[in-house]
């Protein structure tokens, strides 16, 4: 036992639980003290007192909660308190030497809760700090263990059950805290391994997409390498400097300003967009086009205007050649007009003897219609009306009948005088063909030099256009041959054509110039065509230069983004992210460390506890048994590591004294043996606590369940005999244990408490109190 | 308590060498003692003092890993 310990000598209280509300006192001046009394009169209620006035509330334990009734709700806090009592106090008085200690609890029913009750304590009268740890080294928890051990403790200590018991065990011998202290820094590892396997899956994923993203952009880099060095870039040049070097050639090779400043990008793009529409316009534009065009145009306009006259002066010879032909052929107009009026001549005269024939015939009918109408005698005689001379009117008659027949018959003279007019109608009418024929070969040879002549004035009149366009254009110096060319034939041109042969002379002159004009013309055409394809090799070549810039750029372009993702891998949010990371696993290792190190320790203590606990448990049982074997009792310590958490568990048993047989608390071991068993137990443990606190004070609550008389007494007397405390309070309605612990200890270091059954007029009650 | 609280760091000395790692295994060890010596001490109550022992780096990481998938997504 501890020298220093502080010896409680008495309890003092007033409205606690079923104490009514007079102030009683419970004297502990003597070191072993027996509360006896009927169920239900107040043993409990009197040491739990004690612990309430240290600690403002009881520790239940696993096998009883009121955290229900925790909180700040004040009825929670008034089960204390005796019902019709406005306010509760307990005063506890220790000793120590000669020191004496006052520790005060009161509540009051307004404010129950005990953060509002009135705590003091003082030592000779000197107020001290009211924290029972710091003043008494003792603590709930090793309260309920250590020095008040609860009935319900003791039940389960001996309990059948192995998982109650060993729980029991482990509360009792504080290793239920060494559990939690392990599974719970378990839970936090699980708990930390969760949270850092969730956010390294959230890294992972997220370091999978820049992955992703990195080659895709890798890819687009390549593929713009690939084109860039295709479009005749160098390796070398693959550079934001390459990029403004060829940049500054295009420039002047294309003869556009463009800003100085190119220092990114954008800025490229903008020089390259400028040089593109330039090389675009080059290219589709190549060269002197207008002189092109203009010669193009002068070459179609006069060239067609030349052929157009020569086809005309071709059309008036051909039509001079077939009048020819024609005079020749069918004679001269000449000619042709005499065979006209010769037919004519003929049929004039055909006509007129066809007249006089048809006169005479005339005259001859009347005749004969006269001499038919007319009656003559033979030998009549009638002057002939031709001849005049007399003649027989017959001889007449056929004489005038001959003369018609010689007229009008078949093969008369009218039927010989027609077929001369049909002759002569048709030589007439062969005759005035020719003539037309004449006729309209000269209106052709009229009209062809008429359009000869016409295709002539064109012809001067394109000259005059093609110098009309030099004037309005400005005529390079190329084309300046050629206008002046142009300007000479069209002089030749409007002088003045003479006629005849001497016209075609003019027209040879004016074809001649024209024709030097023209392959003047044609060889400036020729020489500005190739200046064409010239600048249009350039400007294509140009043209791919630029394409080659946008390439470049685009490469740039490809590469910086890849460069930015880089930055962006060694960004701060994801340097950070990493050493978070890295940090939280250099945790979770640290407290896998400490947790592991929980469970050595764990075990460590657990077994110094077993070392000192052990032998003092086979003193007590020895002490108490009455067996004929088990004369002693062990304790050894069992530990599991499941998945790196250590749990420790107890394990009590009752032993011979050879050590060669043990029973376990449960079926193989009589209840009363288990009590003892337990008595033992929690002697030892108060024994051994007691070297952690200074309180010198051991209560045994009820502790001779299942005992039988003999066994109860010889366990009252051990009890009384060694005094597992400096004051040991023992409650029992057990009268005879009662006295065997008396008896065990002596009249002169204990006393007996009888308490009156409880009442609730009178509460609880000491014997021989109030009568 | 303060028995155990030393042996414990005594088994972290000899365990591990590294200075700051040390220092933190002792935190939490002094952290989860602390609470034990609560009344009322449970595991759970155990782990949420070694959590909270990390101070928070866990919210720290969290944040720095919410910080670069924003920075990812081009936020």
């Amino acid at each position: 036992m501890a020298s220093d310990s502080w010896v409680l000598t008495s309890v003092e209280a007033r409205g606690y639980g079923g104490i009514g509300g007079n102030a009683q006192t419970l004297k502990l001046d003597r070191p072993v003290v027996v509360l006896v009394g009927p169920n239900g009169s107040g043993k409990s209620t009197w040491v739990s007192a004690i612990e309430w006035a240290f600690f403002g509330e009881l520790s239940f334990g696993n096998d009883f909660s009121i955290d229900e009734l925790r909180g700040n709700r004040a009825e929670a806090h008034r089960v204390y308190m005796h019902e019709g009592c406005n306010e509760t106090e307990v005063v506890l008085r220790l000793r120590r030497g000669s020191s004496t200690m006052v520790w005060r609890r009161i509540r009051h029913r307004q404010r129950p809760q005990a953060t509002h009750d009135e705590v003091t304590c003082t030592i000779d009268g000197v107020p001290v700090a009211t924290d029972p740890g710091e003043v008494l080294g003792i603590t709930p928890d090793l309260f309920s263990r250590a020095v008040a051990p609860r009935q319900t403790s003791l039940q389960a200590l001996i309990s059948s059950e192995d998982s109650d018991r060993n729980a029991a065990l482990d509360r009792l011998f504080g290793i239920e805290r060494l559990n939690a202290l392990t599974v719970g820094l378990s839970r936090a590892r699980d708990e930390l391994s969760r949270r850092v396997r969730e956010l390294e899956q959230r890294f992972d994923a997220m370091a999978s997409r820049l992955r992703e993203e990195v080659a895709r952009r890798f890819d687009r880099r390549s593929d713009a390498r690939s084109k860039v060095l295709e479009a005749g870039i160098d390796a070398g040049e693959l550079t934001l400097e390459g990029a403004r070097s060829l940049i500054a050639s295009l420039s002047r090779a294309l003869s556009v300003d463009l800003p100085t400043a190119l220092g990114n990008i954008s800025s490229l793009q903008t020089a390259h967009r400028h040089l593109g529409r330039a090389a675009d316009q080059l290219w589709s534009r190549p060269g002197p086009q207008d002189r092109l065009n203009r010669l193009t145009r002068f070459k179609t306009a006069v060239g067609g205007a030349r052929d157009r006259w020569q086809n005309a002066i071709r059309a008036h010879k051909d039509a001079a050649a077939d009048l020819d032909s024609l005079r020749a052929s069918i004679g001269s107009e000449e000619v042709v007009r005499n065979a006209v009026d010769e037919a004519e001549g003929w049929l004039n005269d055909i006509e007129d003897q066809l007249s006089a024939v048809s006169k005479r015939a005339a005259v001859l009918a009347k005749a004969r219609d006269w001499l038919g109408e007319h009656e003559h005698a033979p030998g009549d005689e009638l002057d002939c009306p031709v001849c005049e001379r007399p003649m027989l009117a017959q001889e007449l008659e056929h004489l005038v009948d001959a003369a018609i027949e010689c007229i009008q018959a078949e093969g008369g003279e009218i039927a010989r005088l027609s077929e001369d007019r049909q002759k002569a109608e048709e030589a007439l009418s062969g005759a005035k063909e020719k003539q037309r024929q004449l006729e309209r070969a000269t209106g052709d040879v009229c009209d062809a030099e008429e359009g000869a002549l016409r295709r002539r004035g064109e012809l001067v009149d394109a000259l005059q256009t093609a110098l009309g366009m030099w004037a309005a254009e400005v005529a390079d110096d190329p084309e300046k041959p050629v206008v002046e060319e142009c300007g000479r034939t069209k002089a030749v041109g409007q002088q003045p054509r003479r006629q005849g042969a001497e016209g075609h002379e003019d027209d040879e002159a004016l074809d001649a110039a024209l024709r030097e004009t023209l392959a003047v013309g044609e060889g400036v055409l020729a020489s500005t065509n190739d200046e064409l394809a010239k600048a249009s090799k350039q400007g294509e070549a140009l043209r791919e230069r630029v394409i080659a810039l946008q390439r470049l750029i685009e490469f740039l372009q490809a590469a910086g983004e890849l460069d930015a993702l880089d930055e962006d891998v060694a960004g701060d949010e994801l340097t950070a992210a990493r050493a978070s990371l890295e940090r939280i696993q250099e945790w979770r290792e640290t407290l896998r460390i400490v947790t592991s190190v929980a469970g050595d320790v764990s075990v460590a203590v657990a077994e110094q506890r077993v070392a000192a606990v052990s032998p003092k448990i086979n003193e007590w049982f020895g002490r108490i048994s009455r067996h004929d074997r088990l004369k002693g009792a062990r304790v050894y310590v069992e530990t599991s590591r499941t998945a790196g958490v250590v749990r420790n568990a107890y394990r009590v048993r009752a032993v011979d004294p050879a050590g060669s047989w043990e029973v376990a608390p449960g079926p193989m071991l009589s209840g009363g043996y288990q009590t003892i068993l337990t008595v033992a137990a929690l002697c030892a443990l108060a024994d051994v606590d007691a070297g952690g606190h200074q309180l010198g004070l051991l209560i045994l609550d009820e502790p001779t369940q299942s005992l039988d008389p003999e066994m109860s007494q010889q366990m009252g007397n051990v009890l009384g005999v060694s005094a597992p405390a400096p004051t040991t309070v023992v409650t029992t309605t057990d009268k005879a244990f009662a006295d065997a612990v008396v008896q065990g200890a002596g009249a002169g270091r204990s006393k007996l408490v009888p308490l009156k059954r409880w009442t609730a007029a009178q509460g609880t009650r000491f014997e021989g109190e109030g009568e | 308590m303060e028995s155990l609280l030393e042996q414990l760091s005594e088994k972290l000395k000899r365990e591990i060498d590294d200075t700051e790692r040390l220092a933190a295994a002792q935190e939490v060890a002094g952290a989860v003692i602390e609470a034990l010596s609560n009344p009322n001490a449970s595991p759970d109550g155990i782990k949420e003092a070694a959590i909270a022992a990390l101070g928070d780096a866990i919210e720290r990481a969290e944040s720095a890993v919410a910080a670069a998938e924003r920075r990812l997504r081009g936020e």
